[in-house]
């Protein structure tokens, strides 16, 4: 969809992958994590993922990232899907213990309450965000009814950006790879192993929820390091 | 080749996330100015404030300007609005989703909830409601229950959840509380009103005239750093001015009670120890002394008493116990002395004393005893309605004893059906069984459908209650005997909950609605509690967190679902009702006439908009008042609200119920189980106290990480003991402890201290609820002490609890404790 505006992807040095960084396609990547770790999934949704139509996605991170390990983990929860009599139930349900229900819990995806000391919401991390999603012209939509430094909205933050990356060139696409680099290491790269961590306590019917956190993981470390080499 | 392949996937993988990417959670939006921040005026039960509200966020707290004894628990304030432990969205536990009410209710706690769109949830709590009273009736739904909600009357929470379950139908309701269920109950008998909830005599007037104030039982420099409205803590200038004439020797202070309390160290008073729970036989003592030695008031007893010689035969054996209620026969009981408690009957009779009661000592099996035996000391020394004399049983609540103002109070949001209107299920049919339960019997009301129980001269039998209704009111803390409690919510087919924090009741519910705090609404409210010294603007700080949403549009929307909304809310919106309130506050203070000046313009108020953006208005200080002066000055005209219109030290309406747990007159009893000699202590040799704590309002910030931070010992809630028993026990300070007796048993972290005595433990009320597993008799991982307390009717007359007649045993801890689960959300719990 973007593959024609991708110039920048032609600046980017050959990396461990191989393969220049193409901005369009790592955006649509965040955007799906964002969309996966942002709301449940509805039915309609999560019988195209068990008709495999995510298959291309995990291809590609694949392909592009070498996290096949992380992907299979994805691939083989799905496939244990057909455990569950209500499958979507229980998919939510794990949703909810990592991710809605006391924070204290389960594995809240909010930066505050991993990076700032006072360990409450809306912390220095989502202040930070606020500014960054304001400088770039954002604001959290009124009816997601998140904080900025909620994974999902700084997943979708990053995509917007990746995808402005693909349209860049020059110097000014060489500072924002640096800008996001740095976002990266500092406001994901620096909590998410401790999500992972913790979602890993947690005790879930389905193994999707966990899988998905630690590719997340795996895919923000990589995307860091790629957008730090170019 | 690697090229052509990476090709291939992109476009793939487009094509894949055009149909798996949802529609994004940002918009775009214009840079804003960077906000310098705002202050408003807010308000909570630890204080009115003002906050500085800056990028949407509550950046600074600081005490009202009137409050000159603000209590640091305002700086739990921000770490409550932003507290992990904040309910944030609708949920649905998953079992009772999929089956509802015929799915496995011995599930319930085991916490597996999702998520749900409000129209989801409140479309399952009418269908609930719906269910309830179509296949039952009224007597199968409770949403009685009603505690400490927020502050602020448009948003209070308890009105809020009945007005709306009202109109839907009709529902078993609660009387009393757990605060002071058997003083509100045996005291009109006694003295006429409740008195627990009376403003008492001056401060000012007590400092002056008063030679020795008793407290008894009472610890007012702690309680009353909390309010019902939003506190402004002027009963701290009085105790100030206490300490003072304490130093200077003008004024006596005695603290009775086992233990040093917070305010005997703040007073430097004096402390007479007391055997827990033996109020009544130490103040038998000090009457067998009064009368025997002629110091008690013949004069006022005949003037304005009933009832005197019945008593003072039980007192001189000549009743059917035949025991005379010697010192020393007082002595054997209570431990103090014969001879000190003659000293202190003679120091009492001998000048203008105070007594002044907290309400501890009738929180205990047979709780409406001491309150009676007060009142009937009281009345034998005669000072009764004098400055500086006689008793009060509610200076340590609220600002009670701050002179009032006389100022109109807004009004609030009415809690029930409007006047003509009647529910949509107008079933009143309870099937024999009660509409009205004494508050702390519902556990066994749900225990033991059917039962009949004596209650205050009358019967009552218990509905079979199939859905609980809880707002803002969290029984998991309030209730005793978690363990029973437990068993009882296994039969229980729905429970909705609507809160702010994932407390124990949470936990413990099929439907979770989040409810915000009171910083992310607007309202209005008095200060000052009881000296109603002003009105306070309560300004929205920032807009509900998350996905919760103010008691008032939670309910709205409910009645939309039986389309009875414009009704609930009177066409008026949340600003609409807050200038309604504050209009007809305006109004009533025009009218208004104080004597004996006669100046109306004492409580002008300005126009709404003005109010609300200078934040409050000021009444002015009160007027000097005297607590039954009037009854004094004249018996016949002011008479007690009494069956006789005099004091009654006997009640012949008591007597006549022919209840053996509390009798015509104050008696002794012993209890179920008592500390110092008394049933159960070669067993369990600790009494366990669960006082108010110093540190929260009941549970309430209990999940503060701040305060928690002050005072939790490895993570736990304190338990506070005697070096005695903590050297017998092998226990140091700083420990972590198992407490326990037959009902439960918990962790908490040992605080050893000399202001305890041997026997006497501490375990403050409102610690969050923790059990480590489903199982019943699950370690607390926390320290809530009702998973030890006795869940006890205080006798027939008052059914009221008796969360302080507890005894426990302490040990060590020894091996890997497990982690504390009380604010862990509700995947760690389960029953």
């Amino acid at each position: 969809m973007r593959e024609s505006l991708a110039s920048s992807a032609a600046a980017d040095s050959q990396t461990g992958g191989g393969a220049p960084l193409d901005g369009a396609s790592e955006g649509l990547l965040c955007r799906w994590l964002s969309t996966l770790l942002g709301a449940e999934l509805d039915e309609p949704t999560l019988a195209r993922y068990r008709q495999g139509e995510a298959a291309p996605l995990l291809g590609y991170l694949c392909e592009a990232h070498g996290l096949d390990e992380q992907a299979g983990r994805i691939e083989a929860a799905l496939s244990r899907l057909v455990m569950f009599t209500t499958p979507r139930l229980e998919l939510a349900a794990d949703f909810a213990e990592l991710f809605l229900a006391d924070a204290r819990s389960g594995a809240p995806p909010y930066a505050s309450l991993y990076l700032d000391e006072r360990q409450g919401f809306l912390g220095a991390p989502a202040e930070r965000m606020e500014a960054r999603l304001a400088e770039a012209g954002f604001a959290v939509k009124r009816e997601v009814g998140e904080p900025a430094d909620h994974l999902a909205v700084m997943l979708d933050y990053l995509g917007h950006r990746l995808e402005r990356l693909a349209e860049t060139e020059g110097a000014e696409a060489l500072a924002l790879r640096r800008e996001l680099a740095t976002f990266l290491e500092h406001e994901l790269c620096s909590w998410l192993p401790r999500l992972v961590a913790r979602s890993a306590e947690v005790r879930t019917a389905s193994d999707l929820y966990p899988a998905l956190l630690a590719l997340t993981e795996a895919y923000c470390r990589r995307l860091a390091e790629r957008l730090r080499l170019a | 080749m690697t090229i052509s392949r990476r090709s291939f996937l992109k476009g793939a993988m487009a094509g894949s996330a055009a149909s798996l990417i949802g529609p994004g959670l940002l918009t775009t939006a214009a840079a804003g100015v960077t906000e310098q921040g705002v202050w408003k005026t807010a308000g909570s039960h630890w204080g009115a404030m003002n906050a500085l509200v800056k990028g949407g966020k509550v950046a600074e707290v600081k005490p009202f300007g009137a409050d000159q004894y603000p209590t640091e628990m305002l700086n739990g304030i921000k770490g409550l609005i932003y507290n992990p432990s904040r309910v944030r969205y609708p949920m649905v536990r998953l079992e009772w989703l999929k089956n509802r009410h015929n799915g496995d209710r011995t599930t319930r706690g085991d916490n597996r909830f999702v998520r749900l769109t409000w129209d989801a949830a409140l479309d399952l709590f009418h269908e609930e409601l719906e269910r309830i009273q179509t296949d039952y009736g009224p007597w199968a739904l409770y949403a009685g229950a009603t505690g400490w909600r927020q502050t602020g009357q448009v948003h209070s929470c308890g009105n809020h959840m009945q007005r709306a379950v009202a109109m839907h139908g009709h529902f078993v309701k609660k009387v009393g509380d757990y605060s002071t269920g058997a003083g509100q109950v045996i005291l009109p008998y006694v003295l006429g009103s409740t008195e627990v909830y009376s403003q008492g005599t001056s401060w000012p007037l007590i400092l002056e005239n008063s030679k020795t104030v008793v407290l008894w039982g009472n610890d007012p420099y702690k309680n009353l750093q909390v309010g019902w409205n939003c506190e402004t803590h002027e009963s701290y200038a009085y105790l100030e001015q206490l300490k003072a004439k304490v130093a200077e020797g003008s004024i006596r202070v005695i603290s009775v009670d086992p233990v040093r309390t917070k305010t005997q160290k703040y007073l430097g008073c004096e402390q007479l120890y007391i055997n827990p729970m033996t109020d009544v036989a130490f103040m038998l003592g000090m009457a067998h002394t009064l009368y025997n030695e002629g110091l008690y008031d013949q004069e006022f007893i005949d003037a304005y008493a009933l009832g005197f010689d019945d008593f003072i035969a039980y007192v001189q054996g000549e009743a059917e116990d035949g025991e005379v209620k010697t010192p020393e026969w007082a002595e054997a009981i209570c431990g103090v002395p014969a001879e000190r408690i003659r000293e202190f009957a003679r120091l009492l009779a001998a000048d203008r004393t105070q007594l002044l009661f907290g309400w501890a000592i009738q929180r205990q099996q047979h709780g409406e005893q001491p309150y009676w035996m007060g009142a009937v000391l009281a009345t034998m020394l005669g000072q009764i309605g004098l400055p500086g004399g006689g008793i009060s049983y509610g200076h340590h609540y609220s600002s009670i004893g701050v002179p009032s103002s006389g100022a109109s109070a807004p009004g609030a949001f009415p809690r029930n059906v409007d006047a003509g209107k009647t529910p949509e299920h107008d079933n009143t049919d309870f099937q024999g069984a009660t509409s009205t339960i004494p508050v702390a019997r519902w556990i066994d009301c749900l225990l033991n459908p059917g039962q009949t129980i004596q209650y205050n001269g009358a019967e009552v039998t218990f509905p079979d209650i199939r859905m609980c209704v809880f707002s803002g009111c969290n029984p998991w803390h309030h209730h005793q005997d978690h363990n029973r409690m437990k068993k009882a919510f296994h039969k229980l087919e729905t429970v909705v909950t609507i809160d702010y924090a994932w407390n124990a009741t949470c936990r413990f519910s099929d439907l979770v609605l989040p409810a915000c705090t009171q910083f992310e609404r607007n309202d209005i409210d008095i200060y000052g509690s009881y000296s109603n010294r002003g009105v306070l603007a309560m300004h929205k700080l920032v807009d509900p967190l998350f996905h919760s949403r103010s008691d008032f549009d939670i309910f709205t929307d409910l009645c939309r679902r039986f389309g009875r909304d414009e009704e609930y809310r009177q066409g008026l919106d949340e600003m609409g009702w807050v200038k309604k309130l504050y209009d007809e506050c305006r109004e009533a203070n025009k009218s208004f006439v104080p004597a004996p000046t006669g100046d109306q313009s004492t409580f002008s108020m300005p126009e709404f908009t003005q109010f609300w953006k200078e934040g409050y208005v000021d009444f002015g200080p009160g007027e000097n008042w005297v607590r039954h002066a009037d009854f004094r000055q004249a018996p016949e005209v002011n008479a007690l609200g009494t069956p006789s219109g005099f004091i009654e030290v006997s009640s012949r309406k008591i007597d006549r119920y022919g209840y053996d747990d509390c009798r015509g007159y104050p008696t002794w009893m012993e209890k179920a189980e008592r500390s110092h000699g008394g049933p159960n202590s070669d067993r369990y040799p600790l009494w366990l106290q669960s006082v108010h704590p110093d540190k929260r309002l009941h549970s309430q910030m209990c999940e503060s990480e701040e305060l928690r931070a002050t005072y939790a010992v490895q993570g736990r809630e304190p338990i506070y003991l005697s070096p005695q028993d903590a050297e017998q026990r092998g226990i140091q300070d700083g420990d972590l402890v198992r407490v326990y007796n037959d009902r439960g048993q918990l962790l908490a972290g040992a605080v050893v201290s000399d202001d305890f005595p041997p026997g006497v433990v501490r375990l403050q009320e409102g610690a969050w609820y923790g059990p480590v597993g489903p199982e019943i008799g699950a370690l607390d991982t926390y320290g809530d002490p009702n998973t030890l307390t006795l869940d006890l009717g205080t006798s027939k007359l008052a059914q009221a609890p008796s969360a302080n007649t507890c005894v426990v045993e302490i040990e060590r801890f020894e091996g890997e404790a497990p982690a504390v689960t009380a604010f862990g959300g509700p995947t760690l719990v389960e029953i």
